[in-house]
């Protein structure tokens, strides 16, 4: 928690180490949030963090164990990446991250970024998806030759605890090492209310329960300017239970779902000269989950193993004989393989890809201008020991960029983008037993920017002002969708969606008398995102869990005594189905959140305290319908730090 | 998620048609909710959404009551919702037993939609699937491996008759129940067959021969019970089979049908199956069969079944009645046919419409 309100810049959030910049000097939407603005909005998983950023849609099944995916601008899940420390974290079973898995806890930042970006010496599969998530683990260059050590507790409503410790030093010769380990308990039972539709029904969430460990070790080293080398080891496992959807009349849940995922990655940069410089990456991903199914007759075991092996390697060179001119060249490999099994059925073969993502890009500044185009080529070739197996893919994908700053000395952009991307159909939708189609096409989308970000430099009180404004198009052709019959569904290209709306976040710092700070932002959205597929009986029809109108607010206020902030999250009607009655609506809502921390200095000891009260007018609001969020609930945090 | 497209798979699993012949007897009613003027529609609705409807068909006027869970004839008379996965619907008299499968309840029902009684299953799994009388019981699957008991009159619950894994489809013929004992699509761990059970001793005989995954259809035709066993979705594919009980097997009789449905003599069917070449659904035509003879005709040319869902004969009058949910998650629509094929009057139906229910 920033006692003196100072905000600290990120040096390392970008994906693969670039240097972060000021949300106008980017050619596409890109939204961050600070350690310290993690810790004052209370977001405990990444998840909830981005419930704060303007442009996404977060499905979030509520509780503490519940599936978290994010979906940029009405895209669906499936079409963003998620990247940790820089390297993609990949699902190749369902496409979609549940970003409930990762803690905010050790993170020095997350960042969104939508559509294409400027910075071009990036790795090819940032290219390769619609929006980016990116999560920074925190440095190890923030340790101390002695050693720093922080370890924090909390305990919040609904029997959950946590405890975690993290520790950095930093050795000689550019050495540093962190470490951060969490455990969190949680019974989860909470009690709601769901309106069905004019009378209400109540209840308390069952199999809730939640026990979940997550460790990671980084290693760096940075002998000089000219080379990095940073390593990371990261482990989690889990066992919970699946408290589904609150079904009339059948209170009973009781699936289990437990598992684990282990990654190792390894990173290295090397700049041998001003003009080049090169980055390359390996990862290796094990991910397990076994979901256990009590039925009237027997029980049903599901396990789903998967593997993911990535390496990329970067090099941008920026010539000397003209000035501005950059390229850069990317090529990434990464194989997946799925083992799906049940204890009573013969699943599919274990399915294979092999991706190859290559990609050159260049950049060229000329004075308040800047121009980025970048061509991504695809090829996808699939394995499986038996049965049918989708054909090889290949496929160019082009997207430019276009930035400028029209007034010298107003640090004001204009920006157009433009990102021609697809997805490739996932093994579920290709493989999963009887429903999957092996013929499905890929599902493409091209997304249209135009905006402005303005900031401030210090006025009056004002320390900082940011602002930006974009406005979007977007398309998406042959949207995989399951197609109902007698019998088998079947997984389909066949709807076609379109979007538009627009996007506004301000963020600012004031200073006030007393030596107080006073931190504002606020993040809109207008997203219509309706389903324009040809002689449909849906055509014209918002998509599902697409709200027109959601935003956040969040307000705090830095004291020498204390410091104490508010959070709103909001959001407008959505629909749980395709067709937009009003038996298909689900309510807005409004969750109000308060927060006090203060923190007290023991010689070389810093301890944190904090209260939050979250929901606090107690609103019962479900985001996935039948899937009841919390009502009103509280959290007591303790941070020691040595 | 991925239980969920497995539930959806299910959910597509359990289609029924299930009507009685015509040699049934029709007691006849009044205008409005009963008797031969008027048919039940009953809608699965959305897995997990809570959203299955019962509506109200009125032949001659051709209009039928909303289909919108929280205007039907359910709420409308009981102030709340029929829950989610409404597997069946049995009118007996001047009683409607319904099956709400993923809510694990059977509600009793008067002609309006008022709820006169209701059973909830509270074991794991234990969901109520289908229904058959023989007009003084009423005989309603479970997922438990049981068949319930219920008194068609009072709906009192009388016993439980143990069937075999994963009970499905069921029909009454001479004193004995026919039961699909399913596989739960092979998930379960079950052990396919038909059960033969005498409902006055209680004995029952499995039938496994040529049995792989007996599912939710089951017709009386002719003084035969014929099933649809949906194969193995691999290379045994969905067909309708007679039970021979003497020859303690099933006997195929027709390839390539996913809905079937009787009067008379006759058996219709259809069949949906999915075609690699074309990317999508190929929809059969509705053929018409004579059990007798084993001939079949064509009713209904294929382009009028694209999305079919649901395939029923009105015992009294023979119209045809064909359930179409073409689209994920969105109202379906259902189109009556004359016995000629004509197309007499549409209507918008719930979502995923397990069809029309007469008075038996």
């Amino acid at each position: 928690m920033a006692q003196n309100g100072d905000v600290r810049l990120l040096d390392s959030l970008l994906v693969n180490g670039s240097t972060v910049r000021g949300a106008s000097e980017s050619s596409s939407p890109l939204q961050r949030l600070t350690t310290d603005e993690l810790a004052r909005i209370g977001a405990t998983s990444v998840g909830d963090a981005l419930k704060h950023m303007s442009g996404v849609t977060v499905r979030d099944y509520g509780g503490i164990g519940g599936l978290k995916t994010v979906s940029i601008r009405g895209l669906g899940a499936q079409h963003t990446a998620v990247f940790y420390d820089g390297v993609a974290v990949g699902d190749c079973q369902s496409g979609q991250v549940d970003l409930g898995r990762y803690s905010t806890e050790n993170l020095a930042g997350v960042e969104l970024l939508i559509g294409q970006g400027d910075d071009i010496y990036k790795s090819a599969r940032v290219l390769a998806a619609a929006g980016v998530v990116s999560l920074e683990s925190q440095s190890t260059a923030d340790g101390s030759r002695s050693g720093n050590w922080q370890a924090g507790v909390r305990a919040a409503s609904f029997e959950t605890y946590k405890g975690s410790v993290k520790y950095s030093k930093s050795f000689g010769q550019g050495w540093g090492v962190s470490s951060f380990g969490e455990y969190v308990n949680s019974g989860g039972e909470y009690p709601y209310k769901i309106k069905n539709p004019t009378t209400t029904v109540s209840g308390k969430r069952k199999n809730t329960d939640v026990e979940e460990a997550r460790a990671e070790v980084n290693l760096s080293w940075q002998p000089s300017d000219r080379h990095l080398l940073r390593m990371k080891m990261y482990g989690y496992g889990y066992e919970r239970g699946l408290p589904g959807g609150v079904i009339v009349n059948d209170p009973l849940a009781t699936d289990r779902l437990k598992g684990y995922n282990a990654f190792g990655q390894l990173f290295y940069e090397y700049i041998p000269s001003p003009a080049l410089k090169m980055k390359f990456a390996l990862k290796h991903n094990l991910a397990y989950d076994r979901m256990r199914e009590p039925l009237a007759a027997s029980v049903s075991v599901d396990s789903y193993r998967q593997h993911e092996t990535d390496f990329s390697c970067t090099f941008k060179w920026t010539p000397s004989f003209v000035r501005g001119l950059s390229f850069a060249w990317s090529e990434e490999i990464f194989k997946n393989t799925l083992r799906t099994t049940n204890n009573h059925v013969t699943m599919p073969a274990e399915p294979e890809r092999v991706t190859t993502l290559s990609a050159v890009s260049v950049r060229y500044n000329y004075r308040a201008f800047s121009l980025t185009g970048s061509l991504l080529h695809t090829y996808a070739s699939e394995y499986a020991p038996v049965g049918d197996v989708a054909p090889d893919r290949s496929r160019f994908s082009p997207s430019v960029a276009f930035s400028c700053y029209p007034f010298a000395d107003v640090d004001f952009c204009l920006r157009a983008s433009y990102k021609s991307i697809f997805r490739m159909p996932t093994f579920n939708d290709l493989y999963y037993r009887e429903i999957g189609n092996y013929k499905l096409a890929p599902e493409k989308t091209r997304q249209y920017n135009v905006g402005a970000a303005y900031s401030a430099h210090p006025f009056g009180r004002c320390d900082e002002l940011t602002v930006s404004v974009d406005a979007y198009r977007g398309e998406i052709k042959d949207k995989i969708v399951a197609v109902p019959a007698v019998f088998i569904w079947k997984m389909s290209n066949i709807d076609y969606v379109e979007t538009a709306g627009a996007d506004v976040n301000i963020k600012s710092i004031f200073s006030l008398p007393s030596r107080t700070k006073l931190h504002l932002s606020a993040a809109y959205s207008y997203m219509r995102a309706e389903n324009r597929t040809s002689g449909s009986s849906l055509y014209g029809h918002q998509i599902v869990y697409t709200p027109l109108h959601s935003g956040a607010v969040d307000a705090s206020i830095l004291t020498p005594l204390a410091d104490f902030g508010y959070s709103l999250l909001w959001s407008g009607k959505r629909y749980y189905n395709a067709r937009n009655i009003p038996s298909n609506e689900i309510a807005s809502y409004g969750e109000h959140s308060l927060w006090l921390a203060r923190t007290w200095n023991f010689k070389k000891l810093t301890l944190l305290a904090k209260v939050e009260a979250k929901n606090i007018t107690d609103d019962n609001y479900e985001i996935i319908r039948y899937y009841p969020m919390p009502g009103r609930n509280y959290a007591l945090t303790f941070i020691l730090t040595l | 998620m991925k239980k969920d497209l497995f539930l959806w798979m299910l959910l597509a699993f359990s289609m029924v048609t299930f009507s009685s012949c015509s040699e049934d007897d029709d007691n006849g009613g009044g205008a409005g909710t009963g008797g031969t003027t008027s048919c039940y529609i009953i809608n699965q609705g959305s897995w997990s959404y809570n959203n299955a409807s019962l509506q109200v068909y009125d032949i001659n006027l051709g209009t039928a009551s909303s289909p919108d869970c929280n205007s039907d004839i359910f709420y409308t008379a009981n102030g709340e919702l029929l829950g989610d996965v409404a597997q069946d619907l049995l009118w007996v008299g001047n009683k409607l037993f319904v099956t709400v499968s993923n809510s694990q309840k059977l509600e009793i029902l008067d002609e309006s939609g008022k709820r006169v009684r209701q059973y909830t299953y509270t074991a794991e799994g234990a969901q109520p699937r289908y229904m058959a009388t023989d007009g003084a019981n009423v005989y309603v699957t479970n997922y438990d491996g049981n068949v319930y008991v219920y008194n068609a009159l009072s709906g009192d619950s009388i016993t439980k008759i143990y069937s075999g894994s994963y009970p499905e489809g069921i029909s009454y013929l001479n004193g004995s129940l026919f039961v699909n004992n399913s596989n739960w699509g092979g998930y379960g761990g079950g052990e396919p067959s038909v059960a033969v059970i005498n409902v006055a001793s209680g004995e029952s005989k499995l039938i496994k021969e040529n049995a792989c995954n007996p599912y939710a259809q089951s017709v009386v035709c002719g003084g035969e019970v014929y099933i649809i066993d949906s194969g193995n979705y691999a290379d045994i594919l969905p067909a309708i089979y007679r039970v021979d009980v003497a020859g303690e097997k099933l006997v195929k009789i027709a390839d390539n049908a996913t809905l079937m449905s009787t009067c008379g003599e006759y058996i219709y069917y259809v069949n949906a199956s999915w075609n690699y070449a074309t990317n999508a659904y190929d929809y059969s035509a509705l053929y018409k069969m004579d059990v007798a003879t084993s001939e079949k005709s064509e009713l209904l040319p294929a382009d009028k079944m694209n999305g079919v869902y649901s395939l029923d004969v009105n015992p009294a009058t023979g119209d045809i009645y064909v359930g179409f949910s073409p689209e994920a998650n969105d109202f379906g629509t259902m189109r009556v046919y004359s016995p000629a094929g004509e197309q007499k009057g549409v209507f918008e139906v719930g979502y995923y419409t397990s069809g029309a229910r007469f008075r038996n």
